[in-house]
Formats: structure tokens, C-alpha cells, sequence
């Protein structure tokens, strides 16, 4: 079974896609702040992050870019999703490492499992 | 000039002695009018006649005056020094105020210049805060549609479980309206971007005519629900260059217009065409048209042709704005054809691929 941990401040976005992600058999861990995520990553050991771009306190790109620095979370690959239409990104268009796709919420629950689907294959 | 300065300088005494002789006598007198004059107007500073005018009026005032009565015109020869100063001087004094003047409309001039700065700042600066508030608020507006969509449409899919068919068609009807909103939501995203003029294009070459036949999937429910008859008339490709995601929106708001105003069991068509270098796309309808006074605000945000209309036709009134706005990105302006009850014919341009990219892609 694979693990996903799911990263996002609104307690409603996280129930609605662990309940989706638990519906297609995946074990789904969640986390409602960057930091909560951080601090969980070691134990819960994750095959995929779904994490939030807009949130409170640490945001999800820097959750992201983290994550990408600590070698024993580098290899987890990262899909990140997001209300925004576009992600402002702090380097112009440099690709945030670790970041393998961005899904756009609200999406049909078919876009976000096939997103998570192919990345857990292919890993893009 | 040297027999001009011997005449003057003795003719100095000799004159004031005897004025009218020196007058009388035509050697001086020419002299006298024709070079000391004419140094006088041409240096503008006549000392000669002045002193000689001065001269007379001190030493000899009968004398001068006789002289005046005989010739009373040389009153302005001997005074108009005092005429020069005066226009001159009066001349300073326009100039001094117009100085003046100037000063203080150019110190009025860097004050509005400073004003307007000042407001342009604030008027970026209220931009930003609106783009911000924009983003904000669409953000705010997506959130709760997340956990709304998200059930609905696992529900939906049986993920939970079987359904009545009366709940699974409620909850069909529920997400067409989540899907409506959310569209809305994006429509007024995107014309506040077009609006912001930070609507950013990602140009490449692409076939325009999946573009097109995927514009036409996503409106084929609305046609195939009013039995309207879609006329394609579509080459089998044609390579233009844009912005894919927007070209297919323009279309989309093309097409969903002529749906609309297409009465049911009608006609409407999408056409494309390749002329003189350049691609030729056209929407049109023969629905209703647009009343000729109604077409200049055809582009206006949230108007609509028939105030009333609104409630037939539903819609924002932006779609045709986002069009316009796209398409002008572009550099591609649209035309508009329409008439009264014989409906009507959107237009456009494309250009097509640059052979070279072509070529780059072909190498990559």
C-alpha cells in the first residue's frame, strides 16, 4: 500500500482528498502546516507529498525546497496543489526541486488520482 | 565716418551757438540727420544728438524753440533718446514680469509634475493591492469549492457506495452548477488579468484544428440538448502560431455565444481557412444578430445586447471582453459581422507557424 502524506491548512481539503485517496487504497497521512509536515516526514517515511502552496506560516514552496535539501528526503517526490491559477514562483521560472507536477484545485477527483498515479509510477 | 566725427565734434559748439546756421547749412544737416541718426537707431544709444538735444535745452531754450517751430518733427529727432529709453525700459519691465511670470508657471508646472508622480505611485500601488485582492479573493472563492467538488463528484462516481437514481441525479445537477461557478470564478480571474494587461501568453506552434474540434467537444452537449446543426468546414490541419489554452478559450466563448443566440433546430459553424499566409477563423450563427446601435458595445464588459436577454441567455457578459482581450494580445484583432435576424460572424487571425521553429521542432 502506498503512503501519501497530504499537506494543506484548510481541515476541509484534507478530509475531502484523504477520503478520495483512501477510497482508491492508498494510506494517507495529513498535516495542516508546513511545519507539522517537516516534523512528521522522518517517522511517517511517505512514497508521495501532496502539499499545499498557500498556507500559514511556512508555505508550500518552501516545504518543498526543504524537503529537496535533506538527503534522506530528496528522493520523495513532491506533487504539489493549489487554489492559485498560477504559482508565483520566488526565482522566476527555475523548476522548485522535488516538485514533480502541479494539480489546480478544485479539480475532478479522476485529475488528482491519475496525477498521483502517474508520479507514483513514473515519477513525473 | 571721420568727416561724420569733424562735423560733430566742433559742429558740437558750433550748433549750440548757432543752431540754425549748422541746420541751414545742407552739408551738416545731411550729415546730421543721415549718420548721427542712423548711429543713433543702429546703436540704440544716439550720445550725440542727445547731448546736442540737451544742450539746447539748457543753453539755448528760444533757439531750440524757434528750431522746433521751424521744424517741429525734430522733436522726436531730439528726443528719442528718451523715446528708446522709454520703450526700452518699458520693454525690461514686460520682460522682467513675463520672467516672473514664467518662473512661477514653471514652479507650478514641477508641482503638478511632482502631483502626478505622486499619484501614478499611488495608482500602481492600488493596482497592485487590486491584482492582490483579486488573487485573494479567487483563491478564498476556490477553497471551499475544493471540499463541494470533491464530494460531490466522488459521490457522484460511486466511490462511497451505490446510489439511488434519484440521488445520483441530484448530485449530477449539483456538480453542472459547481462546474458553472467555477468557471465563473476563472472567467472574472481572467479578465482581470486581461484587464491588468498581465495576461502573459506562452506563444508555440500547434495544430489549430484539434484547438478547434476540442472547443467544439466541450459546447457539444448544449448543441446536441437545442438539436442545432454545427457546420465544420476544417482542413485536416493547419499549423498557427498563439497561445493554445487561450486560443481554444476564444473559441469556446465563440462558440458558446452562438449556441445561445441559436434558436433551436438551428445552424450555426466554425470555419478555418488559410489565405495570404495567415489563417482565417470564423464562428458565426444565424441566429438573431445584433442590432446595428448594439454593436459598438458589443465588447464592453457585462453587457449584454438585450438587457433582458440576460435571463434567456444567462452569462456573464465578459465573454466576448476575454475574447477581445486575448486576441488582442495577440495582435490579432477580432471582426464582427451582424444583422438584424440574419445572424452573425466572428473573425479572426492567426499566423502561421514560423517555418524555422517548425524546423527546430522537427530537430528536437
Amino acid at each position: 500500500m502506498k503512503r501519501i502524506l497530504l499537506v494543506d491548512d484548510e481541515a476541509d481539503t484534507l478530509r475531502t482528498y484523504s477520503d478520495l485517496l483512501s477510497s482508491e487504497g492508498y494510506e494517507v497521512a495529513t498535516a495542516s502546516s508546513g511545519d507539522e509536515a517537516t516534523g512528521m516526514i522522518d517517522g511517517y517515511r511517505p512514497d508521495l507529498i501532496l502539499l499545499d502552496v498557500m498556507m500559514p506560516g511556512k508555505s508550500g514552496l518552501e516545504v518543498a525546497r526543504e524537503l529537496s535539501g535533506r538527503r534522506e528526503t530528496q528522493d520523495i517526490p513532491i506533487v504539489m496543489i493549489t487554489a492559485l491559477s498560477s504559482v508565483p514562483s520566488p526565482h522566476g521560472n527555475e523548476s522548485i526541486p522535488g516538485v514533480r507536477r502541479f494539480i489546480y484545485k478544485p479539480c475532478r477527483p479522476r485529475t488528482l488520482l491519475e496525477g498521483v498515479d502517474h508520479v507514483l509510477r513514473y515519477g513525473r | 565716418m571721420s568727416s561724420a566725427t569733424d562735423v560733430r565734434l566742433p559742429g558740437r559748439h558750433a550748433v549750440v551757438r548757432d543752431y540754425l546756421d549748422a541746420f541751414r547749412d545742407p552739408h551738416t544737416y545731411n550729415l546730421f540727420h543721415n549718420r548721427t541718426a542712423l548711429f543713433g537707431f543702429v546703436w540704440g544709444i544716439p550720445v550725440p544728438v542727445f547731448s546736442l538735444g540737451l544742450d539746447l535745452l539748457l543753453s539755448h531754450p528760444t533757439s531750440l524753440g524757434r528750431c522746433l517751430e521751424e521744424h517741429p518733427m525734430h522733436i522726436f529727432f531730439l528726443f528719442h533718446p528718451f523715446l528708446f529709453a522709454f520703450v526700452f525700459g518699458a520693454f525690461g519691465t514686460v520682460r522682467r514680469r513675463m520672467d516672473r511670470r514664467i518662473v512661477h508657471l514653471v514652479g507650478e508646472l514641477e508641482r503638478s509634475v511632482a502631483g502626478l508622480a505622486q499619484a501614478n505611485d499611488r495608482l500602481k500601488e492600488l493596482d497592485q493591492l487590486k491584482a492582490q485582492f483579486i488573487a485573494n479573493v479567487t483563491h478564498e472563492l476556490k477553497t471551499p469549492l475544493v471540499a463541494i467538488r470533491g464530494y460531490n463528484e466522488s459521490i457522484l462516481e460511486l466511490r462511497f457506495g451505490p446510489l439511488t437514481p434519484k440521488q445520483q441525479g441530484g448530485l449530477e445537477v449539483s456538480v453542472r452548477n459547481i462546474d458553472r461557478l467555477q468557471k465563473l470564478i476563472e472567467e472574472l480571474l481572467d479578465f482581470e488579468r486581461i484587464e491588468a494587461g498581465a495576461l502573459k501568453l506562452e506563444i508555440a506552434d500547434f495544430d489549430l484544428i484539434p484547438a478547434a474540434e476540442a472547443a467544439l467537444d466541450s459546447i457539444r452537449p448544449a448543441i446536441e440538448s437545442k438539436r442545432i446543426a454545427a457546420e465544420r468546414r476544417l482542413p485536416g490541419s493547419l499549423r498557427v502560431r498563439g497561445d493554445r489554452d487561450r486560443i481554444v478559450h476564444v473559441l469556446l466563448n465563440l462558440l458558446s455565444n452562438a449556441v445561445k443566440f441559436t434558436p433551436e433546430g438551428g445552424t450555426l459553424g466554425i470555419e478555418a481557412t488559410e489565405e495570404g499566409g495567415r489563417a482565417r477563423i470564423a464562428v458565426w450563427d444565424r441566429g438573431a444578430g445584433i442590432p446595428e446601435a448594439a454593436q459598438k458595445f458589443l465588447f464592453t464588459r457585462f453587457w449584454q445586447a438585450d438587457g433582458g436577454s440576460r435571463r434567456r441567455h444567462g452569462g456573464t457578459g465578459l465573454g466576448l471582453a476575454i475574447v477581445k482581450g486575448i486576441l488582442d494580445a495577440h495582435g490579432a484583432p477580432i471582426r464582427i459581422q451582424s444583422a438584424e435576424g440574419a445572424g452573425t460572424r466572428a473573425e479572426f487571425e492567426l499566423p502561421l507557424s514560423v517555418p524555422v521553429e517548425a524546423v527546430k521542432e522537427g530537430m528536437v
